[in-house]
């Protein structure tokens, strides 16, 4: 039985630092830039109040995920030596949200941090443009119970925070750390996993290792181990003679903040509805298949998506939600991208699929009229004139084409004959190549089924 | 019965923490001044009152509003790093 | 500032002191000559437009500890040496907005680990009232400028006593604002929440005029927000009996004398802080473990002494905090490091907030009777040097002066007399933000 335990970090994204007022675009600029007396430790700096933002967006997460608030905000020294870390030190509160829940996982806390500066250990270079940049650290309780589970889990908090619109959305804004033990036995810490998708492979990582280990009637030692993104392998590290203590005690530069009730009121109006409430009532309101209303939420915007189109083209919400979660979802996911970074706009979207829906474009003129827009970054009418993509409809035509390639295709058609599906799909395949997408392959299937029967 | 709060092993345990390396003399004499001067401030192991003290005044600190951010004293403050590789601070390597 | 006043001549005066007599006191670190006399002129020019800023023509020395850009801020210390600050203390800005002219950086204990100056890395500084003694510490540079007049006024910081302390031995008036009334931005933490900067002058008068342009709330120190001055009509003065204990009898006389001539214009009622027995380890665990968390910045690669890149990393940060820092300096890192470890937090640290609370509690109810607390500034007379070597007797010199800090309280002390051309001084504690009372008591003495 597998036991998991997740502590993640996520950036917030505010104007300024959390301590200073530096700015926090720390990857468009050199090194040493965004930096000031505060972030950079330098001797006689003092912290200087917290970002109300960044409190603000950890009330709204702790909230959005069920916590009970706590009243203080209390800021703590974490005491350590590191280059990365300026003072010597690392200002971390206490949990500010506790008992909170996600699904079956309970949050055990919610609490808001500093983030370090950027320390490269082979080159042995630091850059202090991130040390300051405001970080919510959410722990669960260990009750997941699959890399999978892990997987689902991450998927519906980064939804989340993207509907909250609290977080920063490029490479390496989320670090976790993950802990792993197999049939209540020895805990092992997985850390420096630097994306949600890493989570599962240094999981399933870790799992396998773990299993093969206690087949093998060895023992898992109770460890850190840093998870490499290239091999996603885990990797044991130099083990540390003592257990770090960090001597925390309250920071006297930063007496405490009270979370007032204006301030959960005010932060309770900017929570929009979150996606488990959203595919409720997606499923209610517009009868779609839970499934796909799942998949619809996972981003705000291919849900509004969903939802406009659906308002518009009244009758047809199952087929909208089954064209975005398929061919759409299939065409982001291949380019790694969201609706939101896609470029595609709603309007271009709702023309595409009247289109295909009404029988003018085919399935594979839909698809190539989608890869057009996505890759070249233009809109479906300036697609409709470069590309001719109207579905044939004259059946002579069609037989036409389809004669072409039965008598350019000999082998195929035996092998349909003597009882080969795939390659009748191949004859389909190469008619729809022909007519570059504009013949309907069902159509075009029963065509070819009729030919080759009545050849013989 | 000799009784004593800090010896040459816990100094060493406690200058391992703090990161100072310590010569021997300065282990041998360092712990037994610190010994002394523990044992005269044990009397406030003493005290029985249940409330402590952590912030000097008992008012809330008050929040910062987010704005645009800019930077400050960058070009000193990078002036006085100890070494430097480029724009970047330098600092030794650690090989994993 | 009388328009006939000329800077540019007084600051020729003050340089030719500080030329005469430095060599022997050595009150400073650096001396801004040249830079103090281009901003000399341009004061001048304004001074004689009529646009002169509060302290215009105002020569002030700063202790090393306080950020002055493009300046050493050495903090005495091996260590900073070869740190020059990058940015301003808001109260730099503060006093040069107002035309003070800041003419060179005064000698503290390291890091300001001391009450006799001693501890400085840099050299020793002499009490000019008796060159074989001490000026007191740690702002000892500070208060030897000014009874030397090396300048006309100066700042130190007091996280114990250090500002009054010094003040008392060097004869010259001093000055702890409450906690939060100046801005510690820019001040190299000792004690986080128990250091303030404060003013050192001749005078009250002079004093005063200098915190009223130091305090007020700044951003940059959010301490500073609940800064409200609070005015106050003092009638009543508590003399606590266990302020007189344990002290030199010949200061205890002439401390007596003085506050009984209060009696015309005020009540006078004998108080009790029986918590007092506390003051010295409380004030001193506490200080030790705020300072081993302060000191934790310094690994040799963002300023000061370098660290050995070619080293394994903690070996390299051993290695310079080893070999930069001073032996007392090292003892009270050690100290508060081990104090907030684990397995010894709760019978040490914990118990030091209890007994912080445990004194500030007291004080307060002891201030609800009455607006003024009076008594001796130091229990014992500037010592010579050699004499405190141990610790312990160090540590307890602050007795007197450490309670004002651990329950933010203001505090100034005013030399009143002399003790075989040694001055005694008395000190004036007052309520929270009640700094204008005590600068009212304190003018009172010096008449």
């Amino acid at each position: 039985m597998v036991v998991i335990g997740l502590e993640i970090h996520a950036q917030l994204k505010t104007g300024q630092k959390i301590f200073c007022e530096c700015p926090t675009n720390y990857r468009e600029e050199e090194a040493n830039e965004n930096i000031c007396p505060v972030c950079t430790g330098q001797p006689g700096s003092k912290p200087m109040a917290l970002n109300q933002k960044a409190l603000g967006s950890v009330i709204k997460i702790a909230l959005a995920l069920q916590c009970e608030l706590k009243r203080d905000i209390l800021i703590q020294r974490k005491h350590y030596f590191y280059p990365d870390l300026p003072s010597g030190y690392q200002r971390t509160s206490k949990p500010i949200g506790i008992n909170g829940k996600l699904g079956n996982v309970r949050i055990r806390e919610v609490h808001i941090e500093e983030d370090p500066g950027r320390y490269e250990l082979r080159k042995g270079t630091v850059d202090y443009n991130r040390s300051g940049i405001p970080l919510i650290e959410i722990v669960t309780e260990p009750d997941i119970k699959s890399p999978e589970e892990a997987r689902q889990f991450l998927e519906e908090l980064n939804a989340i925070l993207g509907y909250l619109d609290v977080g920063r959305d490029e490479p390496g804004s989320s670090r976790i750390d993950a802990n792993l033990s197999i049939d209540g036995g020895t805990r092992v810490e997985v850390k420096n996993i630097n994306s949600f998708k890493g989570v599962y492979t240094a999981l399933m990582y870790e799992k396998v290792r773990q299993q093969n280990m206690l087949r093998r009637g060895a023992e898992v030692i109770m460890e850190t181990r840093h998870f490499d993104e290239v091999s996603g392998t885990t990797v044991g590290l130099r083990k540390k003679e003592t257990e770090e203590d960090y001597r925390y005690f309250p920071d006297p530069d930063i007496p405490p903040v009270l979370v007032t009730k204006e301030m959960i009121e005010g932060v309770k109006k900017e929570i929009p509805e979150l996606p488990r409430q959203k595919s409720d009532r997606f499923v209610s309101d517009y009868r779609i298949k839970p499934d796909d209303a799942w998949i619809l939420v996972s981003e705000i915007e291919l849900a509004n998506l969903f939802e406009s189109m659906s308002k518009e083209l009244k009758g047809k919400e199952q087929a909208i939600a089954s064209w975005i979660r398929g061919p759409l979802k299939k065409q982001l996911n291949y380019r790694d991208l969201t609706f939101k970074s896609s470029g595609l706009i709603k309007n271009d979207s709702v023309l595409l699929f009247k289109e295909f829906s009404s029988g003018f474009i085919t399935d594979d003129g839909m698809e190539k009229a989608l890869i057009e827009m996505l890759d070249k970054k233009i809109g479906y009418s300036d697609v409709r004139l470069t590309l001719n993509l109207g579905k044939i409809n004259d059946s002579l035509e069609l037989e036409g084409i389809v004669d072409e390639i039965i008598a350019k295709n000999p082998k195929p058609v035996e092998d349909y004959k003597v009882g080969n599906e795939k390659s009748l799909n191949f004859l389909v395949g190469q008619v729809v190549k022909e007519t570059e997408g504009r013949a309907d392959s069902k159509a075009v299937k029963e065509i070819i089924i009729k030919k080759i029967k009545a050849k013989n | 019965m000799v009784w004593y709060f800090m010896d040459k092993e816990i100094l060493q345990r406690v200058a391992s923490t703090a990161r100072i390396q310590l010569t021997e003399a300065e282990i041998e004499e360092l712990s037994k001044d610190m010994d002394d001067i523990l044992k005269h401030f044990a009397e406030i192991k003493n005290i029985r009152t249940e409330e402590e003290m952590y912030y000097v005044y008992d008012t809330e600190n008050p929040l910062r509003k987010d704005a645009k951010g800019h930077a400050e004293n960058a070009f000193g403050i990078k002036d006085q790093f100890t070494k430097k590789e480029g724009k970047h601070l330098s600092a030794p390597k650690s090989i994993k | 500032m009388a328009a006939n006043f000329d800077i540019e001549k007084r600051l020729e005066q003050i340089i030719a002191n500080i030329k005469k007599a430095d060599p022997e006191v050595k009150a400073f670190i650096d001396v801004f000559d040249v830079d103090a006399k281009a901003r000399a002129k341009e004061v001048k020019e304004k001074i004689k437009e009529g646009k002169g800023g509060k302290l215009a023509g105002m020569l002030i020395a700063i202790k090393n500890n306080i950020a002055i850009k493009g300046k050493r801020m050495t903090c005495s210390s091996k260590m900073l040496d070869t740190y020059y600050a990058p940015y301003n203390a808001t109260v730099i800005e503060k006093l040069e907005m107002e035309d003070a002219v800041i003419i060179g950086t005064t000698n503290l204990d390291e890091f300001a680990c001391g009450s006799d100056t001693t501890h400085s890395a840099m050299h020793w500084t002499r009490n000019p009232r008796d060159v074989s003694r001490v000026p007191g510490g740690s702002s000892g540079g500070s208060a030897a400028a000014v009874a030397a007049d090396m300048c006309d006024a100066a700042l130190g910081s007091d996280t114990g006593g250090s500002i009054r302390c010094p003040s008392a031995f060097c004869g010259v008036v001093g000055f702890k604002p409450t906690y939060g009334a100046v801005s510690r931005y820019g001040l190299g933490d000792m004690a986080m929440s128990l250091d303030q900067i404060g003013p050192i002058a001749q005078d009250v008068e002079t004093a005063e005029r200098v915190f009223d342009v130091i305090k007020g709330k700044d951003k940059k120190d959010p301490v500073t927000a609940v800064y409200e001055e609070k005015e106050n009509d003092v009638k009543v003065v508590g003399i606590p009996k266990e302020f007189f204990e344990g002290v030199d009898p010949k200061i205890a006389k002439v401390t007596k004398n003085v506050i009984q001539k209060l009696e015309k214009e005020y009540e006078i009622v004998e108080v009790s802080l029986p918590s007092l027995k506390y003051a010295i380890p409380t004030y001193y665990l506490l200080m030790f473990a705020e300072f081993s968390s302060a000191m934790q910045k310094y690994d040799g690669l963002r300023y000061g002494s370098v660290a050995d890149r070619t080293k394994e990393l903690y070996q390299a940060f051993e290695e310079v905090r080893g070999h930069s820092l001073g032996k007392e300096v090292k003892r009270r890192i050690l100290l508060g490091t081990y104090i907030t470890m684990k397995e010894f937090k709760e019978s040490w640290y914990t118990q030091t907030l209890k007994a912080r609370k445990l004194i500030q509690n007291e004080f307060k109810s002891v201030l609800e009777q009455c607006d003024i607390l009076a008594g001796p500034a130091m229990p014992v007379l500037p010592w010579k040097f050699g004499e405190k070597m141990d610790p312990v007797e160090m540590y307890s010199a602050d007795i007197l002066t450490v309670s004002a800090n651990l329950v933010g309280l203001p505090a100034g002390v005013v030399p009143v007399g002399d003790i075989s051309g040694l001055p005694a001084s008395v000190q004036i504690h007052g309520r929270h933000f009640e700094d204008k009372s005590v600068f009212e008591i304190m003018r009172k003495l010096e008449e």
